[in-house]
């Protein structure tokens, strides 16, 4: 307690912040590796695909994005854009913190996940280019919880102070 | 707007000028050939037509493709998303003369090539050669020098790292009998020349293997090296000469790239026709076709069959061949682009109802709910309406835009009403060009910040909770509306009862709750006895005994978890709304914190990158309420789409002229 009481409530909040991008973005790009590797088989004989396969590398990017726009939203919360950062209590601190929990690991657990279904979309792209819109969507739906994690963190933002 | 009839046909003629009967058929492009259900067993006898021409077909359109694939990086032509497909009469299309000469012209640009490729081989052959004969150019003795009755000669290579003094001293020390004369080097040995007297020749060798030498073979050559240098280096050079020949063959075909995709889509008409043909029955001078094609189109194609005396027989389909008939939807053009979302669902059966007309008004407005910017609404009618005029492209991508289009229209209508321009770019900017520019806009109905020049109605963001009540309601007023639509399709086949208990009870019940919560009292909740009511006795009266029970148990488990979970699922209408809104507003203040260049600079890359998201996750989202909670309702399935034998190009429009 006393630990958690030296660092005071911004502290918390601060890790929290920290969470929701670091995670992220680690999710991201691990994610977005996974496909580039999977790409880089089919452009080596088909160099043609390579828009397609980039769309597809680009999906479980997004959660990183997310994830700084959580982060940012957190700072916007607590003042950073609007006449600096006040001191919060403990139990402020402690509800940023909880507040970022959502995105930090919806974003980096489904851009892990979303990252599976691009990378065996690559497959579509090379046995029927033309239907690789079916794998995006597939992505798609994946992307979807990544979207309801964000919201999640920015309602309890809102509401956090 | 709804399922087209269509007719049976079975037809019997003969086979001499089938060819001009099924090239009239695919002109008129409104028969599919089908291939026959169960026939008599004494219609055993009937075979397929036998394969050959498809192959013929399939082979010419490979050597086109090849060869285009060849021209493809000749071509000078540009396409894109703004070119139009250049228009071809259908004469020209299937122009034989033409034809053949853009097939000789692929065939001479694949040959080309492939000659190109067996020199390829031949050079680098002829390239090693060339190495292996370098050291030896200065020699002046000829390479398949024998030896004399009294001689011995010998080729030699040995390392450099052996010094010549050193070949030299070891090989004194062996004879006197020999002669040796110095060729050249090459990166890793150098070779000579010994001529050695036969009796040494034991002592000689001896030496050399200790010196670790190799002896060479250079019997296969005759005349010098110089002399055989200058020759291998005159073949090259002839096949540089051919190389260019060839080369100039296949850029000079260049220019018939647009000729070879003409000839290229004919092709692929023939295969078609040939696809086609396969499915009909052959005796030996006769052929009987069975197929499709929408009632409407009925007297052209008994003209077309009469003209080349066909027997024919048309009829309606009966109940059982439903499952055969293949589906057109008639459709305007507001919900053709919606024949795209139906097809990769699955096309309805042909007793089911076309669902464009109800999809197409939820599809665009839940797209524009959770698109809801004035900003991305713009860009996007924008952007397909210029595709769509310069393009003017058919088919899937047409469809697209034109359902883009009108989803952004929708998008424009719901930001007008959240006052969301580019998210909350417009007072971003005003903040910082002059703060007191921000008098000019107004704040939203409920209060709050000044966001745009009319007061919004709400706000994603601040109103959730009315956004949510919102989204649920839309959801409800779909999935009632699935309801009316089958409800009304079981009054139509004559099951008046099955509505009755699976729709209209549900509404009782529903309706009657929501009165009871708003205060209805004792009416409510008689209502709501009696819809319960019809629920159990509609539910059960099917099953005997102690069946009852379970049904009773699951229709009412299944009803009321399924209704709400399908209602709740309207939930991301709201997550997408608020998603897209706040990382448009995270842009813009990530933006407007360092000036405003960079505000304008970053706000841009920032909302097209959400832009581009909220495309996806839009459209995605809409599609899966569409399929899932709506069709779940109603639809049935399970049709296979009118496919008929038409012109089908990929590289040309074809402009229909007289046969």
């Amino acid at each position: 307690m006393e630990f958690f009481e030296m660092f005071g409530g911004l502290g918390l909040a601060f890790i929290g912040i920290a969470l929701a991008i670091v995670m992220c973005c680690i999710g991201s790009a691990k994610g977005t590796g996974l496909v580039g590797e999977a790409a880089t088989g089919i452009l080596s004989e088909n160099p043609e695909h390579f828009t397609k396969c980039m769309i597809l590398e680009a999906l479980p990017g997004t959660q990183g994005l997310y994830g700084i726009a959580a982060g940012f939203f957190a700072l916007f919360v607590l003042g950073a854009f609007s006449g600096g950062i006040v001191p919060l209590t403990l139990s402020q601190g402690m509800s940023v913190l909880i507040a970022c929990v959502p995105i930090a690991f919806g974003g980096w657990l489904s851009a892990k996940a979303q990252a599976r279904v691009a990378a065996a979309s690559i497959n579509i792209v090379a046995k029927k280019p033309d239907d690789y819109m079916k794998g995006v969507i597939l992505c798609g739906i994946v992307e979807f919880y990544a979207i309801l994690s964000l919201v999640g963190t920015i309602l309890m933002l809102m509401n956090a102070l | 707007m709804s399922i087209v009839k269509m007719k049976h046909l079975r037809a019997v003629g003969m086979r001499e000028g089938r060819g001009k009967l099924l090239r009239r058929l695919r002109s008129l492009g409104c028969v599919e050939i089908d291939t026959p259900g169960a026939l008599p067993p004494e219609w055993d006898f009937l075979t397929p037509p036998e394969g050959d021409e498809l192959a013929h077909h399939l082979g010419e359109a490979d050597e086109l493709s090849a060869a285009l694939e060849l021209l493809k990086p000749y071509a000078t032509e540009k396409g894109g998303l703004l070119t139009p497909r250049p228009q071809v009469a259908e004469e020209t299309l299937f122009d034989e003369e033409s034809y053949r000469s853009a097939l000789a012209a692929a065939r001479a640009v694949n040959e080309a090539k492939s000659a190109l490729n067996a020199q390829q081989a031949k050079r680098s052959k002829l390239t090693t050669q060339l190495h292996g004969l370098e050291p030896w150019l200065e020699l002046p003795v000829a390479l398949d020098l024998a030896g004399t009755a009294a001689t011995d000669v010998m080729f030699v290579s040995a390392s450099l790292r052996l010094t010549r003094a050193a070949v030299l001293e070891r090989l004194d020390a062996a004879t006197e009998l020999y002669d040796l004369t110095w060729a050249g080097e090459d990166k890793e040995f150098r070779y000579f020349l010994v001529i050695v007297h036969k009796s040494a020749v034991q002592a000689v060798q001896a030496a050399l293997i200790d010196l670790g030498c190799a002896r060479l073979n250079l019997r296969n050559w005759s005349g010098t090296a110089a002399e055989n240098h200058r020759a291998l280096q005159g073949e090259l050079a002839q096949l540089d000469k051919e190389a260019e020949g060839l080369q100039k063959t296949i850029e000079d075909n260049a220019r018939r790239v647009f000729d070879l995709k003409v000839a290229l889509d004919k092709a692929d008409q023939e295969v078609g026709l040939e696809r086609s043909k396969a499915r009909l029955l052959d005796t030996e001078h006769a052929f009987f076709l069975d197929g499709w094609f929408p009632a409407e189109r009925e007297t052209e194609v008994k003209a077309a069959l009469e003209e080349f005396g066909l027997a024919y027989d048309i009829a309606d389909p009966t109940e059982e061949e439903y499952p055969k008939v293949p589906i057109q939807l008639k459709s305007n053009r507001l919900t053709d682009p919606f024949t795209m979302v139906t097809a990769m669902y699955s096309m309805p059966a042909y007793d089911g109802v076309d669902p464009n007309p109800f999809m197409a008004p939820f599809f665009i407005l839940f797209f524009g709910f959770m698109m809801n910017d004035i900003g991305y609404g713009l860009l996007m009618v924008l952007g397909t309406a210029l595709v769509l005029a310069m393009a003017k492209p058919k088919g899937g991508t047409g469809r697209m835009m034109s359902m883009f289009f009108m989803c952004g229209i929708s998008s424009i209508f719901w930001g007008s009403l959240t006052g969301s321009f580019f998210g909350d770019f417009i007072p971003q900017l005003f903040k910082l060009i002059d703060p007191s520019l921000l008098g000019r806009l107004k704040p939203p109905v409920g209060g709050g910040d000044p966001t745009w020049f009319w007061p919004p109605l709400f706000n994603p963001v601040n109103n959730t909770i009315q956004v949510m009540i919102g989204s649920m309601a839309l959801g409800a007023i779909q999935i009632v509306t699935g309801m009316a639509i089958s409800a009304v399709e079981k009054f139509r086949k004559g099951d008046p009862w099955d509505a009755v208990f699976d729709e209209i009870s549900w509404w009782i019940i529903l309706g009657s709750a929501a009165w009871a919560i708003l205060g209805g009292g004792t009416p409510a909740l008689v209502l709501l006895a009696v819809g319960g009511g019809m629920l159990l006795i509609g539910g059960t009266r099917k099953a005997k005994g102690f069946g009852k029970v379970s049904s009773a148990v699951g229709i009412v488990y299944n009803g009321i978890s399924g209704f709400f979970s399908d209602v709740l699922s309207y939930l991301r209408l709201m997550a997408l709304m608020m998603a897209g809104a706040i990382i448009a507003q995270v842009f813009n203040t990530l933006g407007s914190v360092f000036g405003l260049v960079p505000f304008i600079i970053i706000a841009l890359i920032g909302n097209v990158l959400n832009l581009v998201l909220n495309l996806l996750g839009c459209y995605v989202h809409t599609l899966r309420l569409q399929c899932l909670e709506f069709f779940g309702r109603f639809y049935k399935d399970g049709g296979k789409a009118f496919d008929p034998l038409a012109v089908h190009t990929n590289y040309v429009d074809v402009i229909k002229g007289g046969n």
